[in-house]
């Protein structure tokens, strides 16, 4: 299983995240408690040249695996449910420890509540839907990033 | 609050509203709001 998606994502064509100032890599921290999903997450982000700062696999994780790399994390993906916890609660913590950090949940669970609460309440960058594609994954990076001017252009097209 | 689940496209169209400033909080009339736009932005069928 591990080869089978790591074939997957790297005979997949990715493009760069491009780079911080001084030629770094943007760090990415993934909170995702499926260690295949994780990998994938995880192996899509080096091919579009970020780095993997650290991962939590709970909510019991994610502050002292946080911690020690706090300041230099840009991005944080996040998984709703980790075991039989919701992590959205955790969200204004992470946001307190690396308020630089833009987050980005990942789930397979787009409740309205969950989307409400994310999008308005704490006011999360982004929500990637699972199983996401190809495209949704690259655009949701490049959007948080600034990497793409083209964000979301196909969505209001036929009404412009 | 419902348990509906939301599509990626829809979630989109709420990130645009939010980000543009246009809706600032989730309202009840707001998935009834992104319906109607996701209905308009279809393209049409059976037209060349």
């Amino acid at each position: 299983m591990r080869q089978q998606t790591k074939v997957i994502v790297h005979n997949t064509s990715w493009f760069s995240l491009g780079q911080k100032a001084k030629g770094k890599p943007f760090q990415f921290f993934v909170i995702e408690d499926m260690f295949e999903l994780r990998q994938i997450v995880q192996d899509a982000i080096v091919m579009m040249d970020g780095a993997i700062a650290g991962y939590a696999e709970s909510c019991d994780e994610i502050i002292h695996k946080l911690k020690p790399v706090k300041s230099i994390v840009d991005v944080i993906t996040m998984d709703i449910n980790l075991g039989k916890m919701n992590s959205l609660s955790m969200i204004p913590v992470i946001k307190e420890m690396a308020p630089q950090a833009k987050i980005v949940i990942v789930s397979a669970n787009p409740t309205e509540s969950n989307v409400k609460r994310a999008l308005f309440e704490l006011n999360v960058h982004h929500f990637l839907v699972k199983p996401f594609s190809h495209e949704d994954f690259c655009e949701t990076f490049a959007h948080v990033l600034g990497t793409n001017t083209g964000y979301l252009a196909d969505v209001f097209r036929a009404t412009e | 609050m419902s348990s509906k689940m939301l599509d990626q496209k829809t979630i989109n169209i709420l990130l645009k509203l939010r980000d543009s400033g246009q809706v600032v909080a989730a309202g009840d009339d707001l998935l009834k709001v992104v319906s109607m736009i996701k209905k308009e932005s279809a393209p049409e069928k059976g037209k060349d």
